[in-house]
């Protein structure tokens, strides 16, 4: 009875975990949106491939760009001390050939500095046909995957065409890593399962439970195993710690250059900034206008640099508001771009003359896309923590630009 | 020391809430990813997600099926598809009459809106059953959608109920769930009890 019981509950639970893994399915929009505007920024992102472009299996793809670790990391998660740069796809579509952080190859996984950006570089090779949503991503621990901007790519052919080849330190090609030595590993596999069957055949083939019982119930349990059991289980043990070393010895024979597998963490430096503080930047206030999706900001901006600046762009989790009236802001933006995170005309700023150097100036930035809504970065203001992040970039007159974070809390209200 | 049955349905009530928590993490706000949410209708081919605003009565709750008041309304459309933003866009907003025929409430002329947002405010909204059209302007060419999909022009149908009335209700009708607690509380007392002997 209990045990049906218990059955009936862990099918339920099942089914409910599936209900939930199913609506997790493209889960990017699914994040809080603290999470996805207080961690990573990610920006110049650069694909190989165009948006909706095609990929045959095999062929290859390269992302890179720089993700800046945002100083007020939200304090619901662990500081970014072990972080693993990956790639947000639906399954393994893609084998992962290499991935760098600043140049550093990150095989394993590394630690980074808050309020630092690093520059990042993924090269992917085309693995399973289909339409997938490629992103750039860090898994961080406690907090899990952190993704960039996605592009859609379309990999034709088939699947059973995919080689994987590499060439080992030593020289050696290997013609393809998903079929290398797999003769071996079945071998292997047999032999231990060969063993494992022969063992309990061995015990099976005697009445198994009830008299068994019965006898260990009479206090004669010693009656269970004979001195034929006892000699065919050290036999065993000789035979099997033989055969492990045979095969050691075997495997180094044949593999004369092993490593062990890593498990250090890869260190890597931050990618210096001169121009930090060039430009400072102070929250007055944010608001959220919910009917008009409208992310209004007051910031009080302080010009150190030598040259007159204007604000070009306003980033945060993964939307682009771009202003229109700065051309360097604009050229920055490749059309290329994936349409559905670039608000096109919509960030206004009320005053648009230059900054000019040691000006202090109060400036009133409106982002306005339905992207806050459909993104679902609205939910921001059911959150426990409701407060925002962002990036302002800056240009001066020469077209050089300076990156500064924007941050505080942020209300709802229905007044424009 | 508690019972080994009490002990058993405590685990049992720990599981079933973990798993709740789970799911409602997800379902937080009424659905998945906007391509699968109940608030997002088809007009012509292109997906719009629909949202109702009532601040002075559900704050900043967004409605969609379901309009709980007669207070002030702000609707707002947010275009999921991006090729809608450069397509001019007109609304009708019809009301279900006693003939169960549905006529026009209110209107709102042609406009593209790149920002791919509009809003409809209403200073209140009567009770009853409505529709919302919306009627795209396409340019030829433009979007690759089977022909009879194009002329289709969806609407989002949703009704509006007088949750004042709800208000005035007794404090006993109100608190229905606290009967459905202590029936549950006592279900499990008289289980517990049975498995103890
Ligand atoms: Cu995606």
């Amino acid at each position: 009875m209990l045990n049906a019981n218990v059955i009936k509950k862990l099918v339920l639970s099942f089914v409910l975990l599936t209900i939930s893994t199913v609506l997790y399915a493209h889960g990017e929009r699914n994040q809080e949106p603290f999470l996805r505007m207080k961690t990573l920024h990610w920006y110049d992102v650069e694909w190989s491939v165009k948006n909706e472009g095609t990929l045959k299996v095999n062929e290859e793809m390269t992302m890179k760009g720089r993700v800046h670790f945002f100083s007020r990391w939200p304090q619901v998660i662990s500081k970014p001390d072990t972080v693993f740069l990956s790639v947000g796809t639906p399954g393994p579509v893609f084998i992962r050939k290499f991935s760098y952080l600043n140049e550093v190859p990150m095989i394993q996984s590394t630690g980074v500095e808050t309020g630092k950006s690093y520059d990042f570089e993924v090269i992917l090779k085309a693995r399973l046909p289909g339409r997938h949503h490629v992103h750039p991503m860090f898994n961080v621990e406690s907090a899990g995957g952190l993704v960039g901007p996605g592009i859609w790519v379309n990999i034709e052919g088939n699947a059973d065409d995919f080689v994987y080849g590499v060439e080992t330190r030593t020289g050696q090609t290997i013609e393809n890593l998903g079929t290398y030595a797999t003769a071996n590993v079945y071998k292997w596999h047999a032999i231990w399962a060969a063993i494992a069957v022969l063992w309990l055949l061995w015990w099976i083939r005697r009445p198994l439970l009830i008299q068994r019982y019965l006898l260990v119930k009479d206090g004669q349990w010693s009656t269970l195993i004979t001195l034929t059991d006892k000699k065919l289980a050290a036999t065993m043990i000789i035979g099997i710690i033989g055969l492990l070393i045979y095969a050691n010895g075997v495997t180094k024979e044949e593999y004369r250059y092993t490593i062990p597998l890593q498990g250090g963490k890869a260190e890597v430096d931050a990618v210096l900034n001169p121009d930090e503080g060039k430009v400072y930047v102070k929250n007055k206030k944010a608001e959220y206008y919910l009917p008009g999706r409208s992310v209004i900001i007051d910031a009080e901006i302080t010009n150190n640099h030598n040259l007159p600046i204007q604000l070009g762009e306003f980033t945060s989790a993964n939307l682009r508001f771009i202003n229109h009236h700065v051309p360097a802001a604009v050229a920055a933006l490749d059309e290329d771009y994936p349409d559905e995170l670039v608000a096109d005309s919509t960030l206004v700023v009320d005053d648009l003359r230059p900054i000019m150097p040691g000006e202090t100036r109060r400036l009133h930035i409106d982002a306005t896309d339905a992207a806050w809504e459909v993104e679902r970065l609205s939910s921001l203001l059911n959150d426990p923590d409701s407060s925002y992040g962002a990036l302002l970039f800056f240009y001066d007159s020469n077209g050089k630009r300076f990156i500064s974070e924007i941050y505080g809390q942020i209300l709802p209200t229905f007044v424009d | 020391m508690l019972s080994k049955a009490v002990q058993k349905y405590c685990v049992d009530t720990l599981c079933i809430f973990a798993v709740f928590l789970f799911t409602t993490n997800v379902l937080a706000h009424g659905g998945a990813t906007i391509e699968n949410d109940r608030c997002v209708f088809r007009s012509q081919g292109y997906s719009i997600h629909f949202t109702a605003y009532q601040p002075s009565f559900s704050r900043t709750k967004e409605l969609c099926r379901v309009v709980n008041s007669l207070s002030e309304t702000i609707i707002v459309l947010d275009f999921v598809d991006e090729a809608l933003r450069k397509l001019p866009v007109d609304l009708i907003l019809k009301k279900q009459k006693d003939d169960q025929l549905y006529a026009d409430y209110m209107l709102v002329d042609e406009r593209i809106y790149p920002a791919g947002t509009m809003q409809l405010p209403m200073k209140k909204i009567e009770q009853g059953s409505y529709r919302l059209y919306v009627n795209i302007q396409e340019l030829a060419h433009q979007h690759e959608v089977a022909e009879n999909v194009h002329q289709i022009a969806g609407f989002f149908e949703f009704t509006v109920t007088d949750g004042a009335k709800e208000k005035d209700q007794s404090f006993l009708a109100r608190s229905t769930w606290l009967f459905y607690l202590l029936a549950l509380g006592i279900f499990i007392y008289l289980m517990a009890l049975k498995y103890r002997s």
